[in-house]
């Protein structure tokens, strides 16, 4: 299915991995450090690259800023468990997903092949939406405006998502609701008015004169379209 | 400290108290002198008269009553002056005695004073030594859990090559597999619940507060709790119009996945877990629910604490003691209270437990500054 290079000094794990990945129908090679692995890389030119992060003499992040100095090779990082800061810090220096150990060999396969495909359909690794100085990163969940990260919670990102998605449209709190939580909730429309109410606290420069969350009186919220 | 600086009359110089002595004789004498020359004078020098006896009576008369009252008062004086003066000495000598022991004390409470300050540092020295002992003990639990985690992942990993294949092994194998991989998700549970505790422990906890609709998030920790396999039956109710909270969404799903996860440990599977929401004195109130054999109330604070299991571990359920514990810590942390609740049930076999968990209610939008949307 996809050409792929596993970069870790466990050699066991990189043996079953690489066992397990090669039944999965993967292609897989295997590389103990950074410096061996980036060789790898430039000899076999895999379609992704699963990168351990805690490896001694290169490690995960100086292996990975190397890899991206040359090449667009989406990498899946294999993380510790609870470094938000850290997994934040190798979406920035352009990681594609992450999982922590110990992980499940299947979820690991399972995000290969999520990865792969976005990659090989032509598509950028990530979705990345657009509105004015905002950039929404959909895979990586990041927002920054003005190039300055913003922090939502996974709720307000899917508001603003499903809105930027519809730019220009404007989308009644049912249509919102139903979109964020299912349809089972479309009555439940109360909680919109409070979201958009924080949503703009943290998003907007001025959140008394909104310029991402509009409201249409009496009909609903629109991102404003990109000119 | 010293008594110097206190009100004292002074005690007369010793120079004119000597003078005062001599006055007391020398006055007197003068004036007898001086009233026998002028009765002397009166009477025979200018009146012309013999020493007579009417002479010596006026000479008695004014020559020695009145140097006598002057004698005897000044007399009256010096001894005042004298027993002032005793006194002032016998103040004094008080007064050195007094600062002697003030001084004494002084010293004494001194002393005292840096045998405190000593024993505050010790003390200090030993909580210093206690937080670095357990910071250690922190630092080294998380250091052999971030060891364990490589390994695991290799054998978790190896089970789920093995378990791909199941047909090639042998029938006898199958099921100590089975066992193994259990085991080994337990392994995970726990180690993950421990890093995840000693994030907490050290500070390293990061909150992302933002409203949470409360019933989709309950709805969602039910569902990926307990799937379709555990077989496990669960309900939410949520009170109408409950606004949202004002919470970490993931973490807030960790507190009730904890709980859930808590009650189906000790609570028979055929009873349904149930969790109710509703509004409680301005707060969001979630409980819940199940029919297990109750925690005793001399437990209810304890349980709270990190490893802390009820009854002694060969009767109890294969938990950890961090469920709760965790539970405890992340609603804390996100303003909110927790506690249990047992017995709920009028049923000896099934008493249940309720554990509530409280959290602040999403802050209303100020009115006027925002705008009215319509749900149509």
């Amino acid at each position: 299915m996809a050409r792929l290079l596993v970069i870790d000094d466990d050699r066991s794990l990189v043996e079953l991995l690489s066992d397990y990945l090669s039944r999965a129908g993967h292609e897989v090679t295997g590389a103990p450090d950074g410096q061996r692995g980036l060789a790898a890389a430039a000899e076999t030119r895999p379609e992704l690259v699963i990168l351990d992060v805690t490896m001694p003499g290169l490690d995960g992040w100086q292996t990975l800023a190397r890899l991206r100095a040359s090449d667009t090779v989406p990498v899946i990082m294999l993380t510790a468990r609870g470094d938000e800061a850290e997994i934040l810090r190798g979406f920035a220096a352009g990681a594609d997903d992450y999982v922590t150990k110990p992980f499940s060999f299947a979820q690991l396969s399972a995000r290969i092949t999520a990865v792969v495909e976005r990659t090989s359909s032509g598509r950028h690794p990530s979705e990345i939406l657009h509105g004015a100085d905002l950039e929404v990163d959909t895979i990586r969940h990041r927002v920054l405006r003005a190039g300055q990260p913003v922090e939502l919670t996974p709720t307000e990102f899917a508001i603003l998502v499903t809105l930027m998605r519809q730019a220009g449209r404007v989308l009644s709190a049912r249509q919102i609701v139903t979109e964020v939580w299912g349809s089972e909730y479309m009555e439940e429309t109360g909680y919109i008015r409070r979201y958009v109410w924080h949503l703009r606290q943290k998003l907007e420069v001025d959140p008394r004169q909104p310029r991402y969350v509009l409201n249409e009186r009496g009909i609903g919220y629109l991102f404003p379209a990109v000119d | 400290m010293s008594l110097s600086s206190t009100n004292r009359t002074q005690p007369p110089p010793p120079s004119a108290a000597r003078l005062l002595r001599m006055l007391r004789w020398a006055l007197p004498i003068a004036l007898f002198v001086i009233a026998v020359v002028i009765e002397w004078g009166e009477h025979v020098r200018i009146e012309g008269e013999s020493v007579s006896p009417s002479f010596f009576v006026e000479t008695a008369l004014f020559g020695l009553i009145g140097p006598t009252v002057i004698f005897l008062t000044l007399s009256w004086v010096v001894r005042l002056l004298d027993a002032y003066a005793r006194t002032s000495d016998e103040l004094a000598e008080v007064n050195r005695d007094l600062e002697a022991k003030i001084s004494q004390r002084t010293q004494h409470l001194e002393v005292a004073t840096a045998q405190l300050a000593s024993a505050n540092d010790d003390l200090a020295g030993a909580n210093e030594e206690l937080r670095q002992l357990d910071h250690l003990k922190s630092e080294f639990v998380s250091l052999v859990s971030h060891q364990l985690r490589a390994p695991l992942t290799n054998i978790r990993g190896a089970l789920e090559i093995i378990a791909d294949a199941p047909e090639g092994l042998p029938p006898a194998s199958r099921r100590p597999l089975e066992i193994l991989a259990l085991e080994t998700d337990h392994l995970s549970g726990l180690i993950t619940k421990i890093l995840d505790v000693s994030r907490i422990e050290a500070g390293r906890l990061s909150l992302s507060l933002g409203p949470v609709a409360v019933e989709p998030l309950l709805v969602r920790a039910c569902g990926s709790t307990f799937g379709p396999a555990r077989g496990r039956a669960w309900q939410v109710q949520t009170a109408p119009g409950l606004p949202p909270a004002w919470a970490d969404e993931m973490l807030l799903e960790e507190v009730v996945r904890n709980l859930l996860e808590n009650a189906a440990l000790y609570a028979p599977s055929e009873q349904p877990l149930a969790v109710i929401a509703t509004l409680n004195d301005g707060h969001i109130r979630v409980a819940v629910e199940d029919h297990g054999p109750g925690i005793p109330s001399d437990e209810h604070e304890l349980i709270f604490g990190s490893f802390h299991r009820i009854g002694d571990s060969d009767t109890t359920a294969s938990g950890y003691g961090l469920g709760l514990y965790l539970a405890e810590k992340l609603v804390s942390a996100m303003d909110g209270t927790i506690h249990v609740e047992s017995p709920i049930w009028p049923d000896q076999d099934g008493p249940g437990s309720r554990f509530v968990f409280t959290l602040p209610v999403t802050p209303d939008e100020p009115r006027g500054l925002d705008d009215e949307s319509d749900d149509t």
